[in-house]
Parts: structure tokens; C-alpha cells; sequence
């Protein structure tokens, strides 16, 4: 049959995955992401043999930590000299480079053997929406989110915000603490 | 003079004040061990060969690594068949928990291994297993809602954009 052979090829053909990291989970977005890169949503996937696929994944920017681990989650470096130990807090590398928690966080979900370097080189991750021609081009299909992405207060209009069921009315003796706004002193000082 | 060194061998043997162990004990004789040494350590260079003591020790440990990993060949096996029949279901939207419970509720008895080989090499009669299962999940009308849609049927509007906008820019 000439036609096996094409089926051999669909099947052993790498295709490329699109992934739209805004307000998800960078951790458990990384096993997801793991889950294509190794190829273990195959059903002839082994783990020595190579058979995952390519990860485009744009808006690394907007990714979204639980509760406050932006400011709680430290990642370490060492060179290994006398005094080379450091470490930066997740908002402070996310700083210095917008792709590099989504790249931490895969790196550890990924398989810790020798086929690790293989997998990373086929994620490829973009802090905003503008990706190079000759990698969008190849994308064929998309992976769906882990988390729902919240509407933001803004986007709201103020009728719809009205129109929004009320079960009550605050009493006019309760007392809601308002922080001050911090523009003010600042201009003072 | 091969008489007399003859006479000075047996004499150190029978005149032995204890008799050698290897009399008393069923032990394997001494050239036999060395034979084996030699055997499992043919593949070896140098000393670990040719040397008793290295070579031995060397033997000891290759007959230990081979047979250390057969208690858990059979666990690292249905781990591999899980994960391949998770993959395999996804492809159908189907549940991996829920498709061999109700495997083995219809009294089809197919197990973990004859399941993901047939998702490898006769994917069409997987396919038509899932089929059965999603069919009576409907008729009888529990779970029906769980199953997802197929792999591969996830909106695109996404990647339609992000291409429509790099068309525009590069023309």
C-alpha cells in the first residue's frame, strides 16, 4: 500500500501548538505544556523516544500568580564562586525578562534527563501577541487555557454595573476604610 | 626431577596437620570460579578480565544489575500503557476513568495493554469502542455532560488574528 507511508509520516510529524499565556497559571500551565513538548498526548509515546511536538506560546507578559506569589516566590542563582549566591523575587525577574518564569516553570515540570535540552528548544515563548512569520506559519491548532479569563471592573459599563442584582444596601452608619490616595503626599512632599 | 617434586606435593598433602577446606565443603572448585570470572567478564579491558579480585568483584555486581530492574518492569510498563491510553482518549474527548469503568460494566473485558495497542495499530476499532461508550453514557443519561468535544476542535479565533495581523504587517 502506498498510502501507509503518509500515514506514517502524519504520525510522526511534529505539529505546532499556539498557547495564550494571558492571566493563567505559569506552574500548572507548564504541565500542560509539558504534557505537548514531551508528546504524551500520543498514543505511541514512549518516554526515550523523541516524539513531541513544537509549543508557540504568546502573552508571557500577562501571566497571572496565585495569591501573593509575586512578591513571596524566590528563584535562586548560584556561579559557584565565594559570595556568588543570589536570589530575586518572581516580580523582579519577570522585570528583567518577561519569558523567563513561564521558562523556569516548564524547565521543572519537564523530565529531568537527557532529553530535557531537546524538549525546552521546542518551546518557544514570546512576551507579547507579534510572533515571527516563519513560526507563526507553522501553527496549525490551538491548546486550550487552563483558567477562565476574569473581565476586568473597567471593561464593565456604569448601566451594567447598575444593572448587576443588589441583595442589599449598605447601612448608612457602616464605615467602608477607603486607603488614601497616594499622589497626594507625593505631591506635598 | 618430576618424581621427587611429585613426592614433596603429596607429602604436603597427607601430611597436613588440618585438611584444606576445599576437601571437606561442596564448594565449586577453584579453576570452575575462575572459568566463571572469566565468562561474565569477557566483555570487560584490562584488569577488571584479567585480575581475580577486581574481576570477581566486577562479576558480582553485573550479575546484581541484571536482574535489579525486573520488580519494577512490570509497574513502569502500566504506567507506560496509562499514560499512552490517557493520549488516546483525549484524542476522543473521552475520560480514561470513565471509559474502562464502563468498559467493564458492558463486559468488555479488554485491559490497559490490549487497549493502548489498539489505539497504536488499529485506532478505528478504538475509535469505535469510544463511540459505544459515549452512546450508551447518553442513553442512559449520567456523565453524558462530562465528556468534552474531540482534541483539535478548541476555538481558533486566536491564531486566526495573530496571523491575519503578521499578513498585514509584512505586506
Amino acid at each position: 500500500m502506498a498510502h501507509n507511508r503518509v500515514i506514517q509520516w502524519g504520525a510522526m510529524a511534529r505539529t505546532w501548538w499556539l498557547y495564550d499565556a494571558k492571566f493563567q497559571c505559569p506552574y500548572r500551565s507548564a504541565e500542560k505544556l509539558c504534557m505537548y513538548l514531551e508528546g504524551r498526548h500520543k498514543p505511541l509515546y514512549h518516554p526515550l523516544s523523541d516524539v513531541g511536538d513544537h509549543v508557540v506560546v504568546i502573552n508571557t507578559r500577562y501571566v497571572a500568580m496565585a495569591e501573593d506569589l509575586w512578591r513571596k516566590q524566590q528563584y535562586k542563582h548560584d556561579t559557584r564562586y565565594a559570595g556568588g549566591k543570589s536570589s530575586a523575587t518572581a516580580w523582579r525577574l519577570h522585570e528583567a525578562d518577561y519569558t523567563k518564569i513561564l521558562y523556569k516553570a516548564v524547565y521543572s515540570a519537564a523530565p529531568k534527563n537527557l532529553l530535557r535540552p531537546t524538549i525546552m528548544r521546542r518551546l518557544h515563548l514570546y512576551p507579547e501577541e507579534d510572533v515571527p512569520d516563519d513560526i507563526i506559519g507553522n501553527v496549525s491548532d490551538v491548546i486550550r487555557q487552563i483558567q477562565v479569563v476574569p473581565k476586568p471592573l473597567d471593561s464593565y459599563s456604569a448601566q451594567e454595573i447598575e444593572e448587576f442584582p443588589k441583595l442589599f444596601d449598605w447601612p448608612e452608619d457602616h464605615v467602608i476604610y477607603k486607603r488614601k490616595a497616594t499622589t497626594e503626599k507625593k505631591e506635598e512632599s | 626431577m618430576v618424581f621427587l617434586t611429585f613426592v614433596r606435593n603429596a607429602s604436603r598433602y597427607t601430611f597436613r596437620g588440618v585438611q584444606r577446606k576445599y576437601v571437606e565443603t561442596s564448594e565449586p572448585s577453584r579453576l570452575m570460579k575462575r572459568h566463571q570470572m572469566k565468562r561474565v567478564g569477557a566483555k570487560y579491558y584490562g584488569r577488571l578480565r584479567n585480575c581475580w579480585i577486581i574481576g570477581v568483584n566486577i562479576m558480582n555486581k553485573a550479575l546484581r544489575y541484571s536482574t535489579r530492574d525486573t520488580a519494577c518492569k512490570s509497574e513502569k510498563l502500566d504506567k507506560l500503557y496509562s499514560t499512552r491510553l490517557e493520549a488516546a482518549c483525549l484524542e476522543h474527548g473521552m475520560d480514561q476513568k470513565y471509559f474502562l469503568t464502563s468498559l467493564a460494566e458492558f463486559d468488555i473485558n479488554l485491559n490497559r495493554e490490549s487497549l493502548a495497542n489498539l489505539a497504536i495499530y488499529e485506532p478505528r476499532t478504538f475509535q469505535t469502542l469510544v463511540e459505544f461508550v459515549k452512546k450508551r453514557s447518553l442513553e442512559i443519561g449520567l456523565q453524558s455532560k462530562t465528556l468534552g468535544a474531540p482534541m483539535g476542535l478548541e476555538p481558533r479565533g486566536i491564531l486566526e488574528e495573530i496571523k491575519k495581523a503578521s499578513n498585514s504587517s509584512s505586506s
